[in-house]
C-alpha cells in the first residue's frame, strides 16, 4: 500500500510538470513539445536536490518500465493507412525498414569505436554483454 | 481523460482492462518465447498487442477514433512517462559530460543519415514528393515529428506512422542486430537507439540497463530538438 501511495505521489508530480509545461508552451505559443521541457525542468530540479527523490524515483522506473503500452493507443492508427502501404510496399520498405537497421548499425559501430578508445572500464561497468530482461 | 462524461465510459473500462490485459500476455510470451531468438523480434508485445486489438476492433465493430478516446488515460500516461526520462539521465549524467563530443558526433551522424537514406529509397522509388518529405522526420520522436513534418509539407498523421514503424523496427531488431555486428557497449548501444528510433528505442533500451536508457534518452532529445529546427529551416 505505501508503494502505491509512492507510486501515486510520484505519479503526480511527474504528470503537473508535464501538463504545465504543456500550458505554459501554449501559452507562449512556443513550437517546442512539452515533453522535453519536462525533462529539462525535471533534470535541472534534480541537478539542484543532488539526489532523486524516493517518490519520483519509484514511479519514475515503473513508468519506465512499461513505456510501450501508452504508445499502443497511437498505434493502432496504422489501420488508417493501410491504402497507402499497399500502393508502396516495396519503397516504403526500403525508407522505412532497411534504412533503419543500416542507421542503427552505422551508429552503433560508430558509438562503440569512439567509446571504446575513450574508456571501455567506464562505460562498460554495466555487466555486459546483459540479455534484454523486458520485453519492452 | 476530461471527456469521460461524453463518452460510454463503462466501454472505456473495458478497453483499458483489455489493452493492459494483451499488453501483459504479450510481454510474458515474449520471455517465455526467449529459446526462440531467431523469431523472437517478431513476437514483441508491441507488434502481438497492436494486432490482437486491431482484431478485437474489428469484432467488435469499435473504430480507431474511438478506441483512441476509450483509452485516453493511456496516451495522458505518455507524457509522465517522458518525463520520467530525466532519472536515468540524471543518474548517468556524469559518464555523459565524460564522453561530450564522442556521444554528440554518433547522434549528428545517425541524425543526417536516417533521413538521407530513406529519402534516397524514396527518392529512387519514384514517390510523390509529400511521401519523400514525410519520411524526413521518421527518425524524431512523434509530436515534434508531426509539427517538422507539417512545416516542410509533409503529412503530419502519416509523420506519426512512420516514425512508430521505425521505432518499431529498431525497438525489435535493434539488439539483434548489434549482437549480429558486435556492438557490445551499452552506452552505444543506447546512442544508437535513441538516435534513430526515437522514444520507442528508448523504452527498448530501458529492458537493456540505465547506462543505455540514459544515452537512448540524450540522443533522442537532442536529434529531436536539432533535427525539428533544421528541417523547417532548409525545406520550409
Amino acid at each position: 500500500m505505501i508503494k502505491l501511495n509512492q507510486f501515486l505521489t510520484g505519479l503526480f508530480f511527474l504528470s503537473v510538470l508535464f501538463f504545465a509545461a504543456k500550458h505554459w508552451l501554449l501559452q507562449l505559443d512556443i513550437n517546442i513539445p512539452p515533453a522535453l521541457l519536462g525533462i529539462a525542468v525535471l533534470f535541472f530540479s534534480l541537478v539542484l536536490m543532488k539526489s532523486v527523490p524516493k517518490v519520483i524515483s519509484n514511479a519514475a522506473s515503473s513508468l519506465l518500465a512499461h513505456m510501450s503500452l501508452f504508445f499502443i493507443p497511437a498505434i493502432v492508427a496504422i489501420v488508417n493507412f493501410t491504402d497507402l502501404i499497399v500502393a508502396f510496399p516495396v519503397a516504403l520498405f526500403f525508407s522505412i525498414v532497411v534504412s533503419t537497421l543500416i542507421s542503427l548499425a552505422i551508429t552503433g559501430w560508430l558509438s562503440q569505436q569512439l567509446m571504446h578508445r575513450f574508456d571501455i572500464t567506464n562505460v562498460s561497468s554495466d555487466k555486459q554483454p546483459k540479455p534484454p530482461s523486458k520485453g519492452n | 481523460m476530461l471527456l469521460l462524461n461524453d463518452i460510454d465510459w463503462l466501454a472505456s473500462l473495458l478497453w483499458l482492462i483489455v489493452t493492459v490485459t494483451i499488453y501483459f500476455g504479450a510481454l510474458h510470451l515474449y520471455k517465455v518465447a526467449r529459446p526462440l531468438w531467431f523469431i523472437q523480434p517478431v513476437l514483441h508485445p508491441l507488434i502481438v498487442s497492436t494486432l490482437l486489438i486491431i482484431l478485437l476492433q474489428a469484432l467488435a465493430n469499435t473504430s480507431v477514433s474511438e478506441y483512441q478516446s476509450y483509452t485516453n488515460l493511456l496516451s495522458a500516461l505518455l507524457g509522465p512517462a517522458t518525463v520520467a526520462l530525466a532519472v536515468p539521465l540524471y543518474k548517468q549524467f556524469s559518464i555523459l559530460m565524460k564522453m561530450s563530443w564522442r556521444v554528440l558526433v554518433p547522434i549528428s551522424v545517425a541524425g543526417v543519415l536516417s533521413p538521407a537514406l530513406s529519402w534516397t529509397c524514396l527518392y529512387l522509388l519514384d514517390t510523390p514528393l509529400n511521401l519523400q518529405m514525410t519520411i524526413l522526420v521518421k527518425s524524431i520522436t512523434t509530436p515534434l515529428a508531426m509539427d517538422a513534418a507539417g512545416a516542410i509539407g509533409g503529412i503530419p498523421s502519416l509523420a506519426a506512422v512512420f516514425v512508430i514503424i521505425t521505432g518499431i523496427v529498431g525497438a525489435t531488431c535493434g539488439p539483434a542486430l548489434f549482437m549480429l555486428i558486435g556492438v557490445h557497449n551499452q552506452a552505444a548501444q543506447g546512442t544508437a537507439l535513441g538516435a534513430v528510433s526515437h522514444a520507442l528505442g528508448t523504452a527498448r533500451a530501458i529492458s537493456i540497463g540505465e547506462q543505455c536508457t540514459a544515452f537512448a534518452t540524450l540522443a533522442l532529445c537532442i536529434n529531436g530538438i536539432a533535427t525539428s529546427l533544421i528541417l523547417p529551416i532548409l525545406f520550409g
